[in-house]
Order: C-alpha cells, then sequence, then structure tokens
C-alpha cells in the first residue's frame, strides 16, 4: 500500500468521512439545514477530486490499480463516478425541502445517502470479486434503510419487501462469483480472463470448467437484474418506488440502475472477452431485453399514481439498456466492434438527466397538489407554464422524440443492435417504443389538456427549479450534440476492454 | 489409518456411555436411598413444578419477550461480528507486520474507529437505556 | 470427501433457502431462510478453497499467499456481511411488529395494484 492508493480512493474517502461526520453532527446539531450542505460540500468535493483523477492532476494517468490490484482506475470508471456524484448532488441538493418536512431522522437519511454513494463509486472501479460484492451490500444495506426512513407507513412494508428480495439477489450474485472464483481459481478480473482464454487443460477438464463458469455466469446476470431493475427480479421495483421517500426513488431509478450496469459491462468486457460464452450471454440478455421491456410498457399503460407509472417506464428502460449490452460483437471484425456498449453509456447519461429531472419536479409539484394521482397534474399548464414545459420535455426525452437525448440513445442502441445481427431485437425495441408512447403521451395530456381539477398552488423550491432546469438544459444539449459524451463513451468503453 | 480411524469413534462411544451411566447412576442411588429411609419422600406443587432459577413460575413459556431484548440482541450481534475481522489479523499480526510495517496496526485502527463511531451513535440515541 | 459432495451439499441448502425465502409468510423463516442461503455460499466457497486451490496464475502482481486464501477470505466476507444483513431484517420486523402487532408477510397489502 502507497500513497497514491489513497490518492486513487480519495473520493470514496472523502464521502465516506463526510457520511460518517453527517452522523456525528446530527447527534449534536440541532440546525439540520447545515448536515444538507455538508453533505454537498463533501459531494462536490469529492467531484473536484474525480476531476484531478482524470486530468492526471493526482497521478499520472488513469489506468493504474490500487490496493493489490483490487481497485483499477480506468476512464470507465471514472465516467460512472461523475455521473453518480452529480446524480447524487442532484438529488441531495434537490431534497431539502422534502427532508425538512417529510424526514424524521434527518441525519441518518443523508448519512446512509452518502454510505450508499460510496458503495456505488467502489462497485464501479473494483476489478476483484469480493471487492465487487462488498461493495454491492455497501449499496444494498444503506437503500435498504433509506427506504424504510419515509413517514408512512407503507414505507416500512416496501424496505421488507425491498430487503427480502434485495438479501435473496445479492446472495444470488455471490453464489454465482463464488463459481467464477471455484472454477477460474482466482478472483481476480485479470487471472479470470486469462484463465479462461489461456487454459490448456484436457477437453474432459474443458467441459467442467465450461458448465462451471456458465453457472456462475447465469447466476451472476439473475442476480444484477435486480439492480437493474429488469426481469426476472423485476417485481420488487413498483412497491418500492411507490413507497419509497420520492428522492430516494429518483436515485434508485438512476444511480442504483447505472451501477448495476456498469459491473455487468466490466464483468463481460474484462472477465469474458470475447470468447465463447458470448453467443449464450447475447442470448440471455436478448431475452431479458424483451421480457423487460414489454412487462414494463405493458404493465405501465394503466397506473395511475405517477411514481408507479414512473417505476414500470424504469423497468421498460431497463430492457432497452440491455440490447445494447447484448450487442456483443462475437465476430470481433468490424467496424463499430463497441457500439453496443458505447450506447449504453450514453444512455444511462442521457436517462440520469431525463428521470432526474421528471422525479424532482414530481418531487416539487406533488408537494403542492399533495398526491402522487395523475389526476392531480391535470392544469398543471395553466398553474405553473415553466413547471409544465420542463415536465414536458423529460417525458418526451423519455418517450424518445427528437430533439432530446432519449431520441438519440435509442438511436444509438438500435442500431448496435442491427450492427451486431440482432435486428429482431431492434425491432421488438421500436413496437415497445410506441406502445410506451401511450402512457407517456397521457401524461402530456394530463398536464396540458385536461381542466384544472383543484385549486392548490404550485410553488416549487427554488432548487428544484434550478436542477430541474439544468436537466432540461442536458437533456437539449446531450440530444444535439450527442458527440459531447460519444467520444468519452468510446474511450471509458476501450479501457475495460480485455482482448 | 483404518483402525485409528475407528479407534477415535471407540474413544467418543466410551464417553458416550459414561456420560449416559453417571447420571443415570446417580438417580438410581437416588431412588435406592428412599428405601433405606435415608431420603426422605413428600412432595409439594413447588417441588414438582418447573426449576426457573428457584423463582415460582407463573406462566407458559411461549409468552411475548420485551422488546428491549432484541435491541440489545441486535447491538450484540453488530458488535459480536467484528470478532470475525479481528481474529485473523491478530493471529497473522507477525507475518503482516513484517510485510508491511506499520500500516496494519493502522488499518485495524481505523476500521475499530468506525466500529467506536456506531457504540458512539447508539449510546448516544439512547438504545442502551433501559427505557 | 470430495468437491461434488460440497457443491450438492451446498446446492441442496441453497434450494432449501430459496424456496424458504420466497414462499414462507413469517418474515422471521424468510430471513431464517436467508441466512440458509448465506451460509450455503460460505461452504461453497470454502469447499472449492480445499479442492480447487488457485492455478498457476498467469498474469498477476499480487501476492501469492493472499491469493491462495481468498476463498477463505470471501467466507469471512459472507459471515459478516450476511450477519450485518440480518440484522438489519430484524431492526426492520421490530418496527413493523410495534405498528401492527404481527410480523406475518400477508399482512403487507397496503401498496396497491
Amino acid at each position: 500500500m502507497s500513497f497514491q492508493d489513497f490518492l486513487i480512493i480519495s473520493p470514496e474517502i472523502v464521502i465516506s468521512f463526510t457520511a460518517i461526520s453527517v452522523f456525528l453532527l446530527d447527534l449534536f446539531i440541532n440546525n439540520k439545514k447545515f448536515l444538507v450542505n455538508v453533505s454537498i460540500a463533501g459531494l462536490l468535493f469529492s467531484f473536484i477530486l474525480t476531476l484531478g483523477l482524470s486530468n492526471g492532476w493526482l497521478i499520472e494517468s488513469p489506468g493504474v490499480y490500487a490496493f493489490f490490484s483490487s481497485i483499477k482506475l480506468d476512464e470507465f470508471s471514472l465516467f460512472f463516478k461523475v455521473l453518480i456524484i452529480l446524480s447524487g448532488v442532484a438529488v441531495i441538493g434537490s431534497s431539502g425541502e422534502y427532508i425538512s418536512s417529510n424526514i424524521e431522522s434527518k441525519g441518518e437519511f443523508l448519512g446512509l445517502l452518502l454510505l450508499s454513494i460510496t458503495g456505488m463509486l467502489l462497485l464501479v472501479s473494483s476489478v476483484e470479486l469480493i471487492t465487487v460484492w462488498v461493495s454491492l451490500e455497501l449499496t444494498a444495506i444503506p437503500l435498504v434503510a433509506l427506504v424504510a426512513l419515509g413517514k408512512n407507513d407503507t414505507s416500512l412494508e416496501a424496505s421488507l419487501k425491498f430487503l427480502i428480495l434485495s438479501a435473496v439477489s445479492s446472495v444470488v450474485i455471490l453464489y454465482g462469483l463464488v463459481f467464477l472464483y471455484g472454477y477460474s481459481g482466482s478472483t481476480y478480473f485479470n487471472d479470470i480472463f486469462s484463465y479462461i482464454s489461456s487454459t490448456t487443460s484436457s477437453p474432459e477438464d474443458l467441459i467442467v470448467l465450461n458448465y462451471g463458469l456458465l453457472i456462475g455466469i447465469i447466476l451472476l446476470v439473475l442476480g444484477i437484474s435486480f439492480k437493474l431493475a429488469a426481469f426476472p427480479f423485476q417485481m420488487w421495483v413498483p412497491d418500492v418506488y411507490q413507497g419509497a421517500p420520492t428522492p430516494i426513488t429518483a436515485y434508485l431509478s438512476v444511480v442504483s440502475k447505472a451501477a448495476g450496469f456498469a459491473v455487468l459491462l466490466r464483468i463481460i468486457y474484462s472477465v469474458l472477452g470475447g470468447n465463447d460464452f458470448s453467443v449464450i450471454l447475447s442470448n440471455l440478455f436478448s431475452i431479458i431485453a424483451v421480457f423487460s421491456m414489454t412487462i414494463g410498457n405493458v404493465m405501465a399503460l394503466r397506473q395511475n399514481d405517477i411514481k408507479r407509472l414512473l417505476a414500470y417506464s424504469t423497468i421498460a428502460h431497463a430492457g432497452y439498456l440491455l440490447i445494447g449490452v447484448a450487442s456483443l460483437n462475437i465476430s470481433g471484425i468490424g467496424e463499430n466492434l463497441y457500439s453496443g456498449p458505447q450506447g449504453v453509456l450514453y444512455y444511462l447519461a442521457g436517462y440520469a438527466f431525463t428521470n432526474l429531472t421528471a422525479f424532482l419536479l414530481i418531487i416539487g409539484v406533488s408537494k403542492s397538489i399533495g398526491t402522487f394521482e395523475l389526476s392531480g397534474f391535470a392544469g398543471l399548464r395553466k398553474k405553473s407554464p415553466l413547471t409544465s414545459f420542463v415536465l414536458a420535455v423529460s417525458v418526451i426525452s423519455l418517450l424518445g422524440i427528437p430533439p432530446t437525448v432519449g431520441f438519440m440513445s435509442k438511436i444509438f442502441i438500435f442500431s448496435a443492435a442491427v450492427n451486431t445481427n440482432l435486428t429482431w431485437l431492434a425491432i421488438v425495441g421500436v413496437i415497445n417504443s410506441v406502445i410506451s408512447a401511450y402512457y407517456y403521451l397521457r401524461i402530456l395530456k394530463i398536464v396540458f389538456v385536461d381542466p384544472e381539477n383543484n385549486q392548490s398552488e404550485i410553488k416549487v423550491s427554488k432548487s428544484i427549479s434550478l436542477i430541474t432546469l439544468i436537466g432540461m438544459i442536458g437533456i437539449l444539449l446531450l440530444g444535439l450534440f450527442p458527440s459531447l459524451i460519444l467520444e468519452i463513451a468510446e474511450i471509458a468503453v476501450m479501457s475495460i476492454v480485455n482482448i | 489409518m483404518l483402525n485409528n480411524y475407528f479407534d477415535q469413534y471407540g474413544i467418543i462411544g466410551l464417553f458416550l456411555i459414561t456420560a449416559t451411566l453417571v447420571p443415570l447412576g446417580m438417580l438410581l442411588v437416588s431412588k435406592l436411598a428412599q428405601y433405606i429411609k435415608v431420603r426422605p419422600h413428600n412432595p409439594s406443587e413447588i417441588k414438582e413444578g418447573m426449576y426457573e432459577c428457584g423463582m415460582r413460575v407463573d406462566s407458559d413459556r411461549w409468552q411475548g419477550y420485551n422488546l428491549r431484548y432484541y435491541y440489545y440482541a441486535l447491538l450484540f450481534v453488530i458488535f459480536d461480528i467484528e470478532t470475525v475481522f479481528l481474529f485473523p489479523w491478530a493471529v497473522k499480526y507477525g507475518v503482516l507486520s513484517k510485510e508491511f510495517g506499520v500500516s496494519v496496526l493502522l488499518a485495524m485502527i481505523l476500521f475499530l474507529f468506525v466500529v467506536t463511531i456506531g457504540y458512539v451513535y447508539a449510546w448516544k440515541k439512547g438504545d442502551l437505556q433501559w427505557k | 470427501m470430495n468437491l461434488e459432495t460440497v457443491l450438492i451439499l451446498s446446492g441442496i441448502i441453497f434450494t432449501i433457502g430459496l424456496y424458504g425465502s420466497l414462499t414462507k409468510k413469517n418474515s422471521i423463516v424468510v430471513v431464517m431462510c436467508l441466512e440458509l442461503m448465506f451460509n450455503a455460499v460460505a461452504i461453497a466457497v470454502i469447499g472449492f478453497s480445499r479442492f480447487r486451490p488457485p492455478q498457476v496464475l498467469v498474469d498477476s502482481d499480487v501476492l501469492s499467499p493472499l491469493n491462495v486464501l481468498s476463498g477463505h477470505m470471501m467466507a469471512v466476507f459472507v459471515i459478516a456481511i450476511g450477519a450485518a444483513e440480518v440484522a438489519l431484517a430484524l431492526a426492520l420486523i421490530i418496527s413493523i411488529y410495534k405498528i401492527k402487532g404481527n410480523i406475518e408477510l400477508t399482512g403487507l397489502n397496503n401498496l396497491k395494484n
């Protein structure tokens, strides 16, 4: 262990110490507004450190290992670290008012959220199985407690359901990791990769090895589908999204999903590389993608609670993203070798802007109208034109209409699928987008056309307005100039590929 | 090798037989003592009842416990499980410190520092009080 | 005793735990089943570590003794994190008991479809 090791994980260190000091300050300080400021300051400081790491101010260049090669700082992890920290800033920054009115244990709320962010930051940069699993649990366990912190008694119920499924999924992931470890003999991604690709055993040994690894990978993918909110572990999503405090719902739908995709992509490209497993994996992901999209979109059609509706829409989006994951270039020849994962990274960045904007606006609006029912949003246009415009932009981006980022990211994902001979999957995706138009346009109709049915005044707090405006600008900017993210995404994907 | 293996079971068998015979013998001696009028025999309700620390039993055993017990049990589980990290560290401290120097000690101090913060938190929150 | 027996034992325990945690109604029983699953995985990882020790490491700048024991280390982490998870579950169950007066999972249907 050298000093550089600590520099490499300095963003995580800063955030976890912020979390601990928030826990301690909460015991001795009554001004809870101060705690929010401390948390944001910690996140911003670690953001600066992350920028320093990527620009070479703190270390020579990305692509270095730390702590006995269990953590790797590369462009891929830096991409996700920036995404996660900024989403964390957006969630905490805009939920100050929500916390002061709806959450009883304010210090715990902020501290646990910061701990969960720490876990995600470690998760996206870990390249060793034990580290992966421990950081996975560090993200999951605080989240369970966070879901339980809401004031309504449905929170506890949602939290217990979340805990049981989360524990089951993490044990399934763990079983998968154990099989990977057991049959390859190492917990390090690079070693597993070298062992798989350069194995010189006898044919019988090879069959055993392949079956063992295959069981491990299938278990791993099934377990990770919980983090992605995808089929077959998708049933927790609507209940938990509805029961959890709304900032946590926003956090779950964006950050948790991004971290899940990060670890999935890293395992596919760093551990398995371009060998025979790719075919099986591609088929597996295609099936999961089709089921997730269809279940999400069809179930969303008849929802009247906006949080439940967005929950099902999240499942559908996990399906679209999995199309990009399934677009593995098996042959290893051609031009756009990694357009699939590149599209996934772009999609995730766009989805973070879009979904955070939508959810944070819902926090602001529902506080004024006092309900999450869709009918409560009727006549929003007359009461607050700016709010309804921003909401419209984010809904249009979720649906995928130009000039938003949602449109461009769907284009990239679907074209990646076509490039890798998965045209049928792209067609299923397009059909699903058409189905999803029904419920997204229904939101717009309620907001813009329906007459208002209550007289409540819409007052959105300044922080929410500011952050959602930035989000809207991001949606339009990334939609018009996709190359801003795409080039970074390409470098990021290249940094995890083992050939 | 195989003989040796079964010999070990033989020792366990001997142990089992002794463990059964001793209490049985004690009961038998006590019963015999009754016939030669050494041990008096006058049963009462308290003597026939369940033994519970010498107190009189006043309810079934399937009654609810105070929730406080569970809070203590939870805290105990959390702090108890830290031992699982302390133990291998303590056993291999000599080897590790030769390799990595003082940072081995610092790492464990950091770990215990975080655990202590958890303890302070629980204390300050009043979870260690019986209220 | 060989790797297969250990894996079969671990598989059986894991399946019992999985079945129980998805079907049982009493939340304490569900938590016990979760703990069964954690322990099944711990058995598997110890079995692997014992019967399939690390092969020749091709590309590694890692200390070899740490690498040899990584299975055991994994088991230690499984035990610790399993305990944390179960403690959180019990804390939640206590809170639910305080509000509802029972711990049946079937009573938890306030979230509507």
